[in-house]
């Protein structure tokens, strides 16, 4: 069974009156595997920010099906669904939503000081993460005070240090020069060959040729996909590029 | 084009941001009209014309000054957080290719916009209601009130004027602030990342010494003369430990919490624990600036309204009888009986009698009470600066004749022997009077005050002691006492208050004709006469006038601690939107965050309240002694009128905050939906 199952899902924007109506998702079908690295890449208005917006529950879909095993999204109580997050869902933004009022280390904590956890268990799950992230000497700094790259491991550490059983990336290197955006996703994959699911929506092919299935969305439609299967980053980045001038230039090959 | 490019951006500028300039110009306006209306009341001709008016225009000058001073600093503070706001605004401008000098011309007009809207508003507003404000001030101080209308020109001139200085002063400080910073300044002005603060320990306990200080001096303050000297230091330390508690000594308490791990770790307190770190800082000046001016309210609601209520109080305490005199003798051996005949013949002859006398003499004298010891001439302690004010005592002193007669009593006391009466001063068995040479032994301390002292010891400062001393020629070897230079040391007062048969009709008239007639000084070295009548429309001019100046202050006061908490809602509003959506992505539930944001809220918002009701409950004892001064020994009294003031300054508080705190939920909320 899918970790992820997204069927049919469809997103109607209108306007304040109810004059226009944007079609931001027509169909969306996919499912995601345990462990899985996927990326969903599109142009921009291509619907992958309110896809990953569905997908984290921030935003409901018009009609359609989401579920995580076997828990259907759109029947988890509104009470509930910050809770469900919390437990279910880490999340790795492009401007990092780090907190400036807190330390790193309290930045990372935050999800587990929500969800009542002690203070002792998080240090405990703090350490191996932080480790792991390179984020050891700065822990006690405040966002202000680290670069963009660190404050990025740091949103990782703070996805991870919940154990969900999905992180959701939403242009994670979308902010980093491309030192740290190396770093970043030599880290995601790293993450990920530890058994972490994945799901990442970038733009960049850099980016997306580090997953091991891509995902590409137009108009509303997942419009095709690529899996890695044994090839290099390499050859994988090429592939990407060329079906992307495929997708762009509006070729109706599927 | 040219001529009204400027104005229109500048009035473009005012709108758009209205939600920071309404208020400004708001307070622009109610300053300029409190303004006018004191002004307006400084030189009203109805108000200088009734009794007392003197005293009046004096409170009302006052009045002026304090509104005029506050106008400044207030409308400076608002100015300063509309400037931050704007800053970005006038750095989108500079970038977009105008020059520092004509992002000045419309900072010019735009104050120039504000200062004619205020000041017109502000002038109409109040002479609309400058008559209302006569009435009311005419009604309290119970004069009589004509229905004349004026609007004195020079009063708006003087008016227009002392705004326009202001907002000059406003205008430079502005245009300081645009050249100063360069337009990336100015763009990024509002988020650049800030520093956790510091625990300042050594400030931070620093102030809650001086605190602790502070209120050891009003609490241990023993007689009205030091409440009078200390009452301005207490003030003053008060002020420093406010400041200092709300800025450093917050962050210093926030600080061990968060040291705290098992407290500092749990959903409730995380959040509201970083953020009051970061808030106390920014609005640490804020917060005590309100808790500075809530107690300054309450005291003077709760003071000025204990003395007006208690007007009638104060007046029968001060005044037993219609006609009241009091006065020295010339000599001891004139007889009582002789001087009240000759009183009572001036009475008759006008035409009205004498009843409910109230008679008796007295000695009156001053001396160091110390060791047993008292000392009557300040010489025999070393001078007068050798003689420590706590010390100081007034002797009434009255034979066990006096005493019987007005007591209606039957005592006898022989030789040294005496009764002893004293509200708060430890009195020891014997008493020994040095320049007597005299040693007097207490058989019995009475339990109330042996005669009605009325208006002789109606500003009292001093702990008065009453003895009553047997017949055997004390008073009389008192009477002879003289100082070195021949000065009398204990005086011998002649006390006599009655009421007339036919009321109050003749009441003046008498009290006049007594106090002009020749004759009595024969009697009398010095001679006071009151007429209650006379007295209570005095009390009511001061008192009256004193109410309705503490009511026009604090109104001021009141406004301006709402506008501190509006600006700090709006701007804390503001800035906390991103930090909440982050903690709702994060995986906060909507609940979890609006019961953050509330208790976040009610915390600041009612430490002030809290400190003013520190403040006040340690300043009790010595306002109660201030008080005091005015005859006002009522302590039940002053403290009811206080918890008064304070449950009304708390209702009020509560209004505000709902008002406010709603325009903060909208800011907050207006990004999580």
């Amino acid at each position: 069974m899918s970790l992820l199952t997204v069927n049919g899902v469809k997103k109607v924007y209108s306007t304040r009156f109810g004059g226009n109506k944007v079609e931001a998702l027509k169909n969306v079908n996919f499912e995601v595997e345990e462990g899985e690295y996927v990326a969903i890449m599109g142009e921009s208005g291509s619907g992958k920010t309110t896809l990953l917006n569905i997908l984290a529950a921030l935003d409901k879909p018009t009609s359609g099906v989401i579920k995580l095993e076997d828990k259907d999204l759109s029947k988890i109580k509104e009470a509930k669904i910050a809770e469900f997050r919390r437990d279910n869902l880490g999340f790795v933004f492009q401007d990092f939503n780090l907190l400036d009022t807190f330390s790193i280390e309290d930045n990372i904590y935050l999800p587990l000081v929500l969800a009542g956890v002690k203070y002792e268990e998080m240090n405990k799950r703090l350490k191996p993460i932080a480790a792991k992230l390179g984020i050891l000497e700065i822990l006690k700094k405040y966002p202000y005070e680290v670069s963009g790259g660190q404050k990025q491991r740091a949103a990782v550490a703070r996805a991870l240090i919940t154990n969900p059983r999905i992180i959701l990336a939403d242009e994670p290197t979308g902010a980093l020069d491309s030192k740290a955006s190396d770093e970043l996703l030599k880290l995601f994959a790293d993450v990920n060959q530890t058994g972490q699911t994945i799901l990442m929506v970038t733009h960049s092919v850099k980016a997306a040729s580090t997953a091991k299935r891509v995902l590409f969305i137009k108009d509303g439609e997942v419009f095709h996909q690529l899996y890695r299967g044994n090839k290099t980053s390499e050859q994988f980045y090429q592939d990407i590029s060329s079906t992307l001038t495929v997708v762009v230039t509006g070729g109706d090959n599927k | 084009m040219r001529l009204g490019f400027y104005p229109k951006l500048a009035l473009e500028g005012i709108s758009k941001n209205r939600r920071l300039y309404f208020p400004y110009i708001l307070t622009a306006i109610f300053m300029v009209m409190m303004e006018y209306i004191i002004m307006f009341l400084s030189v009203n001709e109805a108000v200088a014309k009734m009794s007392g008016g003197d005293l009046l225009s004096v409170f009302m000058s006052l009045g002026k000054f304090v509104i005029g001073l506050f106008a400044l600093f207030f409308l400076f503070y608002s100015n300063s957080f509309l400037m931050k706001k704007r800053r970005k605004e006038f750095g989108l401008f500079n970038i977009l290719g105008m020059g520092k000098r004509h992002i000045g011309i419309v900072v010019m007009w735009e104050t120039l916009i504000v200062y004619l809207a205020s000041t017109v508003i502000g002038c109409l507003l109040g002479i609309a209601f400058s008559k209302f404000a006569e009435l009311g001030l005419l009604r309290l101080t119970k004069a009589e009130a004509d229905l004349t209308f004026s609007i004195p020109l020079n009063v708006v001139g003087t008016v227009s004027v002392i705004f326009f200085i202001i907002f000059v002063l406003l205008l430079l400080n502005s245009l300081r602030q645009v050249g100063f910073s360069s337009a990336i300044n100015l763009l990024r002005s509002e988020n650049v990342g800030e520093k956790p603060p510091k625990a300042n320990w050594a400030v931070g306990i620093l102030g809650f010494v001086i605190l602790g200080i502070a209120y050891f001096l009003a609490v241990s303050v023993s007689n009205a003369i030091s409440a009078v000297a200390y009452f301005f230091i207490a003030v003053l330390l008060v002020i420093v430990a406010t400041y200092l508690i709300m800025i450093f000594g917050s962050v210093v308490i926030c600080r061990i919490l968060k040291n705290n791990k098992n407290y500092y770790y749990k959903a409730n307190h995380y959040v509201s624990v970083s953020s009051m770190l970061y808030r106390m800082r920014r609005n640490g000046a804020g917060l005590a600036s309100i808790c500075i001016l809530s107690t300054m309210v309450l005291v003077m609601i709760s003071t000025t309204s204990c003395l007006f209520f208690g007007e009638e109080d104060l007046l029968m305490t001060r005044n037993p009888r219609q006609i009241n005199i009091n006065s020295i003798k010339v000599s001891c051996e004139t007889s009582d009986e002789e001087i009240t005949d000759y009183i009572n013949g001036i009475v008759v002859e006008a035409g009205e009698t004498p009843v409910n006398p109230i008679r008796y003499s007295s000695i009156d004298t001053y001396g160091a009470y110390k060791n047993d010891a008292v000392y009557l001439d300040p010489s025999s302690m070393g001078g007068v600066g050798n003689v420590s004010f706590d010390s100081v005592c007034e002797f009434l002193i009255i034979t066990v004749d006096e005493y019987n007669r007005i007591n209606n009593a039957n005592e006898t006391l022989s030789g040294n022997d005496c009764f002893v009466y004293s509200q708060d001063t430890k009195i020891s068995n014997t008493i020994n009077f040095v320049e007597l040479n005299q040693e007097f032994k207490v058989v019995r301390e009475l339990d109330k005050e042996p005669l009605v002292i009325g208006m002789l010891n109606s500003a009292t400062v001093t702990r008065p002691i009453f003895l009553v001393v047997s017949n055997e020629g004390i008073v009389e070897s008192l009477c002879d006492l003289k100082t070195d230079d021949g000065y009398g040391l204990a005086d011998q007062f002649y006390t006599y208050f009655f009421d007339l048969a036919g009321g109050t009709d003749k009441e003046v008239e008498i009290a006049e004709k007594i106090a002009q007639n020749e004759g009595l000084n024969d009697f009398f070295r010095t001679c006071n006469i009151e007429s209650r009548t006379i007295s209570r429309d005095d009390f009511f001019s001061s008192f009256g006038g004193l109410f309705y100046l503490g009511i026009v202050l604090s109104i001021v006061f009141t406004l301006a601690s709402v506008l501190i908490i509006y600006y700090k809602q709006i701007s804390e509003g503001y800035e906390d939107q991103g930090r909440f959506e982050i903690m709702r992505k994060v995986g906060m539930t909507q609940q979890e965050i609006k019961k953050g944001i509330n208790s976040q809220l009610l915390t600041v918002f009612f430490l002030p309240l809290v400190g003013a009701f520190m403040h006040i409950a340690f300043a009790f004892p010595m306002i109660r002694k201030l008080l005091a001064l005015f005859n006002l020994k009522n302590t039940l009294f002053f403290a009811t009128t206080t918890l008064i003031s304070f449950v009304v300054f708390a209702v009020f508080y509560t209004i505000v905050y709902k008002i406010t705190s709603n325009a903060y939920l909208k800011i907050v909320s207006s990004k999580l939906n």
